[in-house]
């Protein structure tokens, strides 16, 4: 008999395809929310047995930081279903927008997505009550909490961030912005105290906005004031010190591999 | 009575009913009596009966924060039990138990979860068939009725609706029990929540990831 989780999965819908994994919208009880199924498939081009294991070890790698970043006060979506053996992650279904396709110069479809939804009219900003300012700085102290915590997220861009849709966000009592930015896809995230690695995490942000987002420069400078303002001034000194060596070499030290 | 269904499993597994009684009275005698019925023999006299009387999950119901965090206990330890040699403990029940608490130790499992000898308000849960395998002409709803005249039979208490408002689970779940089993009090995301109706939403979240990711643990 084929296992239960991918029985689940036949009777869902994909939303989305990568290299790595499937994505999909399923539905555990037929009354309960939907959920996002991310099913690490078998990789045929690998040894059977290293296959799995990798693929245990990053499904439960992705569980853990998304535990460790709930306890640490981070937004991301929580955790639902998890089958290591199968290599499937079931997390909250987020109802809102990724951040990319609400700044200037994200609407293209992303590689991978299965058939652009056309979402009808273009959801903007306004909807979620925000500037491109305002995004910005939730941006900054969203990471800064997410650093705090020693998390490094290892693939920062703006598809991996997401709104909460004020419809469907209720939970916070401080309401000056009505909606929440949840990070996701912590599949390459990993547990660092170094200041080098959170360099490069914001680095590698930077050139995902720089590659995306006309005029990113101003943005992109919102978004570290903000994450200054939450660290302590020794601690933003020494990123800030070590993003700028990052800066000049890139984001590999060693120059190997 | 109420449900979750599971269409994805096989039919024998894919419905867990359950209730949430309130106000039990009979908690020391049952727990002395599921302790009896695992201790019997093939050879003993109505073994069968006495195994399905009580062939429940038996959870406190003070630990339970929300649907969701009941949901997920009851799904994992369905996956478990549909894995060859997927589940820690002997039966899905208890697997179920097993799920919600935050280590690994089966005993702890049960004295943190379980039925106690002081429990007041327990949630009953009975995974799949119906009582008797004698009845597949059936409708859905008596079978609900069978399995909730079963629990009745068991526990002594009343039943009140799990979302209920005033008499369900928002007015049973011990939050302060809850952090400190599972040692929230000193995390970031409890002590910066600015409202304790906020806080709760944090430790529903934290909780119900736990159980869920309870099989990757370290």
């Amino acid at each position: 008999m084929a296992s239960v989780s991918l029985q689940l999965i036949s009777f869902s819908e994909q939303i989305s395809q990568g290299a790595e994994a499937r994505i999909f919208k399923a539905q555990v009880t037929s009354d309960s929310k939907p959920v996002l199924l991310k099913h690490r498939f078998k990789k045929k081009y690998r040894h059977e047995a290293l296959d799995a294991t990798l693929t245990k070890a990053r499904v439960a790698g992705e569980a853990r930081t998304l535990l460790k970043c709930l306890k640490a006060g981070v937004h991301v979506p929580q955790i639902l279903v998890v089958d290591a053996s199968e290599g499937i992650l079931g997390i909250e279904w987020i109802e809102g927008q990724c951040v990319r396709k609400l700044l200037p110069g994200g609407e293209e479809p992303e590689e991978g997505e299965v058939d652009p939804p056309s979402t009808g009219p273009q959801q903007s900003l306004d909807e979620y009550g925000l500037t491109i300012g305002k995004l910005m700085e939730l941006i900054g102290a969203e990471l800064a909490k997410l650093h705090k915590a020693d998390i490094v997220h290892g693939d920062l861009t703006t598809s991996n961030m997401m709104l909460r849709h004020p419809s469907a966000f209720t939970s916070s009592t401080k309401q000056d912005v009505p909606t929440e930015l949840v990070l996701i896809d912590f599949g390459l995230s990993f547990v660092s105290t170094l200041v080098e690695d959170k360099a490069v995490d914001l680095y590698v942000l930077e050139r995902a906005f720089a590659s995306t987002h006309p005029d990113s420069e101003p943005m992109f400078a919102s978004v570290l004031q903000a994450y200054e303002r939450a660290l302590t001034a020794r601690e933003w000194k020494a990123v800030k010190n070590r993003l700028d060596d990052v800066r000049l070499r890139g984001r590999k030290r060693s120059m190997v591999g | 009575m109420d449900a979750f269904i599971f269409p994805h499993l096989s039919t024998e597994k894919s419905t867990a009913y359950f209730a949430l009684f309130r106000n039990v009275e009979n908690a020391s005698s049952l727990r002395q009596r599921v302790v009896k019925v695992s201790t019997l023999t093939d050879a003993d006299e109505r073994v069968e009966e006495e195994r399905d009387a009580v062939n429940l999950a038996f959870i406190d119901a003070r630990l339970i924060t929300s649907r969701t965090h009941l949901q997920t206990a009851v799904h994992q330890a369905l996956l478990a039990s549909s894995t060859p040699n997927g589940m820690r403990t002997r039966s899905v029940h208890s697997e179920i138990l097993f799920y919600l608490n935050p280590t690994n130790n089966i005993t702890e499992s049960f004295k943190n979860f379980g039925l106690s000898d002081k429990s007041t308000s327990l949630i009953v849960v009975r995974i799949g068939k119906p009582v008797a395998p004698a009845a597949p002409h059936l409708r859905p709803d008596q079978k609900e009725m069978q399995v909730q005249e079963l629990m009745k039979d068991a526990v002594i208490g009343t039943i009140v609706p799990l979302d209920d408002p005033e008499q369900g689970l928002e007015s049973i779940t011990d939050w302060a029990a809850v952090r400190k089993l599972f040692k929230l009090n000193t995390e970031p995301a409890v002590k910066n929540a600015s409202s304790p109706e906020e806080e709760r939403v944090v430790v529903d979240r934290i909780v119900t990831s736990a159980v869920a990711m309870k099989s990757v643990m370290q």
